[in-house]
C-alpha cells in the first residue's frame, strides 16, 4: 500500500493505492495522526485505487474518521467501489462514513465550509 | 665549427632528453610537448652545424625556441592579437634580411636578426612578468621558472650581441648553460607532478579514512537504537569535522508538504531568509527558529538543491552575490556553502549542507567532494533505515500476533454441546497463525444456547482482547438477559470506548430455545445468518440492521424471532469462507455455500461440514488462505 499526499488550497488529498491490510492499515493511521497535529482541518481520502480492503483496513479507517471527528475536522472519502465498496456496505458503516463519488466532488463539498 | 667545440652541447641534449623521457611519464600539463620540441630544434641545429656551418642558424633557430617558449606561455593564458602581430612583424624583418644578403654584410645581418630575437626576449620577458597566477591554468610551473627563463634567456643574448658566436666562451659555455634552463624545467615539472600524486593520494586517504570514521559512527549508532534523527545528527557532525565547516545541517523532506525540516543541526546555521526581529537576537533563537521553519522546496539556495536535486558550492558567498541576506557581516553571515541533495533511486530524501561562518573562509573543491562522498552513503543509510524500520513493525505485529494465539485457543469452545433437538459442527482456520475470526457457543441455564460468531478488525493482543470482552459479557449477561439484540447493545454498550476504534468487530448473534425450537437472532454488521427450511427447500438470509461493535455507544440493533423444524438448518460464517479464492483469483462466494448446503440437505451437521470443507479445498487448490475461515452449522433433528 503506497500512500500519497496532495493539496488543493486547504484541502489535504489522501491517494491510498494497493491493498488496505493488516500489514499496512497502520500507515493511514500513523499519517493521520502527524496531520492532525500539524492542524490541517480538511482531508478526502481517495480510494480509488484500492482494490482489496480488509477488516483491519476498515479499522483504519473508522479510526481515522472518529480521530478527525473528535477534532473537528473533516474528512470525506472519495471513490470507495467494487469489493471496498461491498466490505463497507456489509459492515454497515457506508451511512457511518462521509463518502462522496469521487476528488472533485469532495473538495467542491469541503469548499464552502473552509473560512 | 669542429665536433669537440659542439660536444658539451650534445651532453647537454641528451641529459635534456633522458629528463624528458622521465618528464613525459608524469600527466600534470602539457610542458613535456612544449620541450620537446625545444629539444628537437637544439639537436636538429646541432647536427645541422656540424655539416653546413652557418652563422644564421643560430640566431634563427633561438627565434624558433623564444616562439615555442611563447607558445607554452600563451597555452595557459589563451592568445592575445597583439602576440599574432608583433610575431608576423619580427618574422617579416628576419625573413627580409635573411632573404636578401646582399643589402647587408654578414655580420651586420646577423647583428640585426639578433637584434630581433632580443626584441622577442624582451616581449617574452614582459608576458612573463604579467603572468598572474589567477588567470591562469596549473600556473605553477610557470610561476616558478619565470625569473629563470628570464635571466637565461636575456644573458644568452646580451652575451651574443657583444661576442657573436664564435668566441670560444659563448660556444664552450654560455650556450650549453643555457640548455640547462629546460632541463631546470622539465627538473621542476617532475617535482610538481610528484607533489600532486602525492596531495592527490593524500586527500583520498582523508576521504576513506572520512568515510570509514563515519561508517564506524553510524554503526555503533544504530546498534545503540534506531532513531532517524540521531543517525542524521552523526551525519552533520561527521560532515562538519570533515569539511572543518562552522556548522551544518541535515533537511529531510516533508511527507505531507513540499517543505525541507532541518531534522539535525550542528553550529549555528543560519536562517537563509529574513527573519523577524525578534528571532535575532541571540544565537540559541536563532537555532530554533531555523529548526521550526520548514524551507518551502524551491525556495532559497538549499530549496533550489531540492528542488533541482544539483549540488551547490559557492566557495565565496559574499562575491557571488546569490545569497545576498547572508552577505552581511552580522549574525547572518556565511562565507561559504556546501548543500548536496540526499537521493536514492531519484526518490529525495533530502538536503544535506555545511557552511562557513567567518569572512576570509573558504570550502575547499575537496571539501565538496568528501561531502559529496558522505552524502552518498548517507543517502543508503537513510533509505535502509526507513526500510528496516517498516519491517520491524511487522515483525512486531507477528509476536504480538503469537501471544495473541494463545489467548484465542484458550476461548474457543472445546466441545460443543448435545443437544436432544439440534447438532452442532464447527470449523476454523486461522490464515497466519492467529484468528480475527470469533466464535463462541454458551449453554445457558437449562434449555437454550447462546451461538456467536464474528470477525475483530486487525489482529494481535489488541484483537484478542476484545474477544476476550465480548466472550466475558457473553458470559456475564446471557443468563440475565436473553433478548439477542439486547445481548448485541450490552456487548457494544461494553466495548466501545475501551477499545481503539480500529479493532471494532462484527457480530451475528442468535439464541436458540430448545423446548419451543424458537430462534432469535440479532447481527452487528456481520454476515447475515442463513436459515435453510426444509418445509419450502429453500434458503433464506436472515438480517438485522446495525452498526458493528466498537463503533458507537448508542447503536441501536434489532431481532428477529422465528421457530425452526426438524431437517432445518442454521449456518454462520466469516468472510473468509465466501472469499476465499481459487488460483485464478475468484472468490468461492455465497452462491456456492448455499449450492453445498442445498445439495447435502440430508446429511448432519458434521457431516454437511466436511462436505463444505472438501468442497472449499478443491476449489482453493494449493491457495492459502487470504483471510481466517470460521463456520458453524446447527442442523435440527
Amino acid at each position: 500500500m503506497e500512500i500519497k499526499l496532495r493539496r488543493n488550497a486547504q484541502i489535504f488529498i489522501i491517494d491510498i493505492e494497493g491493498d488496505m491490510d493488516l500489514y499496512q492499515a497502520y500507515k493511514l493511521k500513523e499519517l493521520v495522526a502527524k496531520m492532525i497535529q500539524k492542524n490541517i482541518v480538511y482531508y478526502v481520502i481517495n480510494l480509488e485505487k484500492v482494490d482489496y480492503i480488509d477488516s483491519s483496513g476498515v479499522g483504519a479507517l473508522l479510526y481515522v474518521h472518529s480521530a478527525l471527528k473528535k477534532q473537528k475536522m473533516k474528512l470525506l472519502i472519495a471513490n470507495v467501489h467494487g469489493s471496498v465498496k461491498d466490505v463497507i456496505n456489509l459492515t454497515q458503516l457506508m451511512d457511518y462514513f462521509n463518502i462522496t463519488k469521487d476528488v472533485n466532488t469532495a473538495i467542491q463539498e469541503l469548499k464552502p465550509l473552509i473560512t | 665549427m669542429d665536433f669537440t667545440a659542439a660536444l658539451p652541447r650534445f651532453f647537454a641534449e641528451v641529459f635534456l632528453l633522458l629528463l624528458w623521457l622521465a618528464a613525459l611519464k608524469k600527466k600534470w600539463d602539457r610542458t613535456p610537448v612544449f620541450i620537446g620540441w625545444i629539444i628537437v630544434i637544439l639537436v636538429l641545429r646541432d647536427a645541422a652545424v656540424l655539416f653546413y656551418p652557418s652563422e644564421y642558424l643560430f640566431p634563427l633557430s633561438n627565434l624558433l625556441l623564444v616562439a615555442v617558449y611563447f607558445i607554452w606561455i600563451r597555452s595557459k593564458t589563451g592568445f592575445r592579437n597583439l602576440d599574432i602581430a608583433f610575431f608576423s612583424f619580427s618574422a617579416a624583418v628576419i625573413a627580409f634580411i635573411v632573404l636578401d644578403m646582399t643589402l647587408l654584410n654578414l655580420a651586420v645581418s646577423i647583428f640585426y636578426i639578433d637584434l630581433a630575437v632580443f626584441a622577442a626576449m624582451v616581449y617574452l620577458a614582459l608576458l612573463l612578468g604579467v603572468f598572474s597566477e589567477f588567470t591562469s591554468e596549473k600556473p605553477e610551473i610557470v610561476i616558478r621558472t619565470r625569473f629563470a627563463i628570464i635571466a637565461v634567456m636575456l644573458l644568452y643574448q646580451v652575451s651574443v650581441l657583444l661576442y657573436g658566436y664564435s668566441n670560444q666562451f659563448s660556444v664552450s659555455v654560455v650556450m650549453p648553460a643555457s640548455y640547462l634552463l629546460h632541463g631546470y624545467i622539465l627538473y621542476l615539472y617532475l617535482g610538481l607532478a610528484s607533489e600532486e600524486d602525492q596531495n592527490t593520494l593524500k586527500a583520498f586517504r582523508g576521504d576513506v579514512e572520512a568515510l570509514f570514521e563515519f561508517m564506524s559512527s553510524m554503526g555503533s549508532a544504530i546498534a545503540e537504537k534506531i532513531d532517524i534523527p540521531s543517525i542524521l545528527n552523526i551525519i552533520v557532525q561527521s560532515a562538519l569535522r570533515n569539511t572543518a565547516a562552522d556548522a551544518g545541517t541535515a533537511l529531510i523532506v516533508d511527507k505531507y508538504e513540499d517543505k525541507l525540516n532541518a531534522e539535525a543541526i550542528q553550529g549555528i546555521y543560519p536562517p537563509l531568509s529574513p527573519v523577524p526581529d525578534i528571532a535575532s537576537v541571540n544565537p540559541t533563537v536563532l537555532k530554533d527558529y531555523f529548526r521550526s521553519h520548514p524551507i518551502p522546496i524551491g525556495q532559497t539556495v538549499l530549496g533550489e538543491v531540492a528542488k533541482s536535486g544539483d549540488s551547490l558550492f559557492i566557495r565565496d558567498v559574499i562575491s557571488d552575490g546569490r545569497m545576498e541576506f547572508n552577505s552581511e557581516n552580522n549574525i547572518f553571515l556565511i562565507s561559504s556553502i556546501i548543500a548536496i541533495p540526499l537521493i536514492v533511486s531519484k526518490r529525495l530524501l533530502g538536503v544535506i549542507s555545511v557552511v562557513k561562518r567567518a569572512e576570509g573562509q573558504f570550502f575547499s573543491e575537496q571539501d565538496l567532494s568528501r561531502l559529496q562522498t558522505l552524502a552518498e552513503f548517507a543517502s543508503v543509510t537513510i533509505d535502509t533505515l526507513y526500510t528496516y524500520m517498516e519491517v520491524l513493525e511487522k515483525r512486531q505485529i507477528d509476536r504480538e500476533i503469537g501471544i495473541a494465539a494463545q489467548i484465542q485457543d484458550k476461548l474457543i469452545p472445546k466441545q460443543l454441546p448435545e443437544l436432544k433437538v439440534a447438532n452442532f459442527a464447527f470449523f476454523s482456520n486461522p490464515a497466519r497463525g492467529v484468528s480475527g475470526d470469533y466464535f463462541d457457543l454458551i449453554e445457558l441455564d437449562s434449555h437454550k444456547v447462546g451461538v456467536v460468531i464474528g470477525d475483530v478488525a486487525g489482529k494481535g493482543v489488541p484483537a484478542s482482547l476484545v474477544m476476550v470482552m465480548i466472550h466475558s459479557i457473553l458470559q456475564l449477561i446471557l443468563n440475565s438477559e436473553d433478548e439477542a439484540y439486547k445481548v448485541i447493545s450490552w456487548i457494544n454498550r461494553g466495548i466501545t470506548g475501551k477499545i481503539d476504534i480500529d479493532h471494532y468487530a462484527t457480530l451475528s448473534f442468535f439464541t436458540f430455545d430448545e423446548e419451543t425450537r424458537e430462534v432469535v437472532y440479532s447481527n452487528a454488521a456481520h454476515h447475515p445468518l442463513m436459515f435453510y427450511s426444509k418445509k419450502m427447500n429453500k434458503i433464506y438470509r436472515v438480517e438485522t440492521r446495525g452498526l458493528p461493535i466498537g463503533i458507537e455507544k448508542n447503536s441501536t440493533y434489532h431481532q428477529k424471532r422465528f421457530t425452526v423444524e426438524p431437517g432445518d438448518l442454521l449456518i454462520l460464517y466469516t468472510d473468509g469462507i465466501v472469499e476465499a479464492m481459487n488460483p485464478e483469483g475468484v472468490q468461492y462466494s455465497r452462491k456456492s455455500l448455499e449450492r453445498m448446503i442445498l445439495q447435502n440437505t440430508h446429511l448432519s451437521a458434521r457431516k454437511l461440514m466436511d462436505k463444505i470443507k472438501a468442497d472449499l479445498h478443491e476449489y482453493t487448490g494449493r491457495e492459502k488462505p487470504m483471510d481466517d475461515q470460521t463456520l458453524v452449522i446447527m442442523k435440527v433433528t
